[in-house]
């Protein structure tokens, strides 16, 4: 989404690119994903580094670029979890107007999960100094502690016997009857399925099912991706706070509370701005009338992020082929 | 010495009004897991600092507990801001080590209040760090520090706007905006400091504040020397605070051009109860000097 600047702003894009990533001064190779804007310090081999160094190259319009007052270009890595914020103002790279480089200096012991890193643009506009007049897409750096970004499309899953869950999960063994165990942790939620379960890992584990398996497979994993959005959503409206002075809801600064909710309200309020459905979902889960109609509307979008209908319409029609099969064989 | 550890989010559960009122002991060993650092941490000086707090001030002075426990929590808890960054740590510290302190400093002033209203919230024990009864302390301390010196950090507790506001922002994990908010805002009211953290956040968004007070960076080496530390003598604090790791200080210019910036932030800022003068403001404690019992 655009930002809106009460000032003009650079028409064209500025990009941001990551050119060469160092650890402890030795560049390493194979850790920038340039489609999902990712640099990934996440299983080094060498697992006890100090330093990254992450070097960008920026690039903004020539055109507007050279028209623009006293521009200036800086990357700022800000990390939530650690409250860390380094910006490196970049320098004009040779002769080329419009392009920007340097090396952001990452030092381990400030960083925790992930970072967001981004180039902004800045200059004089209408006498005023340091103006945003233009920002890159926003990368993300991925540290070790935590492997995943949670619930980016997919939620981490750990098979674990819950008969014998070991130490750091003994909480699992009271539900070693049940196949599945949801654990909605602030940090990374994770699902937790039952390796001890009978069948369950067969089932699970094979995309390439067929037939009647097939139908089984898929709706086990609907019911469970089901249930996994509601239960996530309901967590993640939980954590929604209050402005105290305008009265209006917040998004959660949690991220994966923040995903989830954005991507259902989208789906339960299709036509309001994500801000207003925010809004009304809030009302929602506090109004004393009607307490079901949040979960109402929850409900059908869940289903739908978990491809629910469309699997079941595939099992139905598997089922009443393997049915027709059936009865064609026993006429025949 | 005790061994830290860190507390499975799945112990939450049990943090029913019972625990948080003190009436009901769970077990959570369950939940409990070895934390290793690498280097030491010395939790009973953290409990030498917890037990002075709870024997100076009463319940009723929150405030100014808060601005006495701080920098004292900050000097013997000696974590890196990426260990600091574990909420499974807090998570530990609140419920397991120091529930007695959580409930002291945010459960009913009555110690023998059985009422699950009053209790202290959920989020004072395992709560994200603006919340969490330790985690806030510590990472005030740690974001509002100026190098060694705790000094705004006791001044900036003092309003506890600040750290229920300003402190939340993105822009807080710039040293140089911190320094000048601390310094703007000295003698200021809470409304004063909401309505200025707002504005601050809301200017970042078209102004790049790294660009106009371009900071000095952190110290690793000061880092690693001051986690390393293992003498420490919270005592000899008690009365006189003691400093932090050996970080520089904010870069002086910038701290110099931000007030310039927040003064007028501020001056243009739509303040609550403000018109044309300044009201004073009831709902807030007035910045000062540190209070001490």
């Amino acid at each position: 989404m655009k930002a809106l600047f009460p000032y003009p702003t650079l028409f064209g894009d500025v990009t941001l690119s990551v050119t060469e990533v160092a650890i402890d001064d030795e560049p390493v190779a194979g850790r920038v994903d340039v489609d999902r804007r990712v640099v990934n310090l996440y299983g080094i081999d060498r697992a006890e580094w100090e330093t990254a160094r992450v070097s960008v190259v920026v690039s903004a319009p020539a055109n507007e670029i050279e028209d623009a007052d006293a521009p200036q270009c800086v990357a700022v890595t800000n990390c939530g979890p650690s409250n860390q914020r380094v910006s490196s103002i970049l320098a004009p790279d040779g002769g080329t107007t419009g392009r920007w480089a340097g090396e952001i200096l990452l030092e381990r012991e400030y960083w925790y999960a992930h970072a967001e890193l981004r180039a902004g643009v800045v200059a004089t506009v209408d006498g005023a100094g340091h103006r945003v007049v233009g920002n890159s897409d926003t990368w993300t750096v991925m540290f070790d502690d935590l492997p995943n970004r949670p619930v980016n499309g997919a939620i981490k899953i750990t098979w674990v016997d819950f008969s014998d869950p070991g130490d750091d999960k003994q909480y699992l063994q009271k539900h070693s009857d049940n196949y599945v165990y949801l654990s909605i942790d602030p940090e990374e939620p994770q699902l937790f399925l039952n390796r001890s379960f009978d069948g369950l890992e067969q089932l699970l584990a094979d995309r390439r099912r067929r037939h009647l398996d097939r139908a089984l497979h898929d709706q086990t994993r609907a019911s469970i991706a089901d249930k996994t959005w509601s239960a996530l959503f309901n967590a993640a409206i939980e954590s929604v706070e209050v402005d105290e002075e305008t009265g209006e809801p917040t998004w959660p600064s949690v991220e994966w509370q923040r995903t989830v909710l954005e991507a259902l309200l989208v789906r339960m309020y299709p036509d309001k701005a994500p801000e207003e459905a925010l809004g009304n979902a809030w009302t929602a889960r506090n109004t004393r009338d009607n307490p079901g109609t949040l979960q109402e509307l929850l409900a059908p979008a869940a289903a739908v992020q978990a491809r629910a209908p469309r699997l079941l319409r595939d099992g139905i029609r598997i089922i009443a082929n393997e049915l027709e099969a059936d009865e064609e064989e026993q006429t025949q | 010495m005790t061994a830290v550890k860190t507390l499975d989010h799945n112990a939450s559960r049990l943090l029913t009004p019972g625990f948080r009122l003190g009436t009901e002991s769970p077990a959570f060993d369950d939940y409990e897991l070895t934390f290793d650092l690498g280097h030491p941490l010395d939790l009973d000086a953290v409990r030498a600092c917890l037990d002075e707090t709870m024997r100076r001030f009463t319940r009723e002075q929150g405030t100014d507990a808060d601005v006495w426990l701080a920098p004292r929590l900050h000097h013997a808890l000696r974590l890196t801001r990426r260990e600091a960054a574990h909420r499974g740590l807090w998570r530990w510290l609140g419920v397991v080590f120091a529930s007695d302190y959580v409930r002291w400093r945010w459960g009913p002033s009555e110690e023998s209040s059985e009422d699950p209203e009053a209790a202290a919230r959920t989020d004072r024990f395992d709560g994200p760090d603006y919340k969490h009864a330790l985690a806030r302390l510590w990472w005030m301390a740690e974001l509002f520090r100026n190098g060694p010196d705790y000094t705004p950090v006791a001044t900036a507790l003092a309003n506890q706007d600040i750290p229920n506001n300003l402190f939340r922002m993105d822009v807080a994990h710039h040293r140089p905006t911190v320094q000048a908010a601390v310094a703007v805002l000295d003698g200021r009211t809470g409304r004063e400091a909401n309505a200025l953290a707002k504005a601050v956040n809301s200017a970042a968004t078209t102004l790049v504040i790294d660009t106009i007070g371009p900071d000095n960076p952190l110290d690793p080496e000061a880092g690693l020397a001051w986690v390393s530390d293992p003498d420490i003598d919270p005592g000899r604090y008690f009365d006189e605070m003691p400093s932090g790791p050996e970080d520089p200080p904010a870069a002086e210019a910038a701290v110099t051009t931000m007030v310039d910036l927040l003064e007028d932030l501020l001056a243009e800022a739509p303040v609550r109860g403000r018109s044309t003068e300044d009201d004073p403001d009831e709902d807030s404690v007035e910045l000062g000097s540190e209070t001490s019992a």
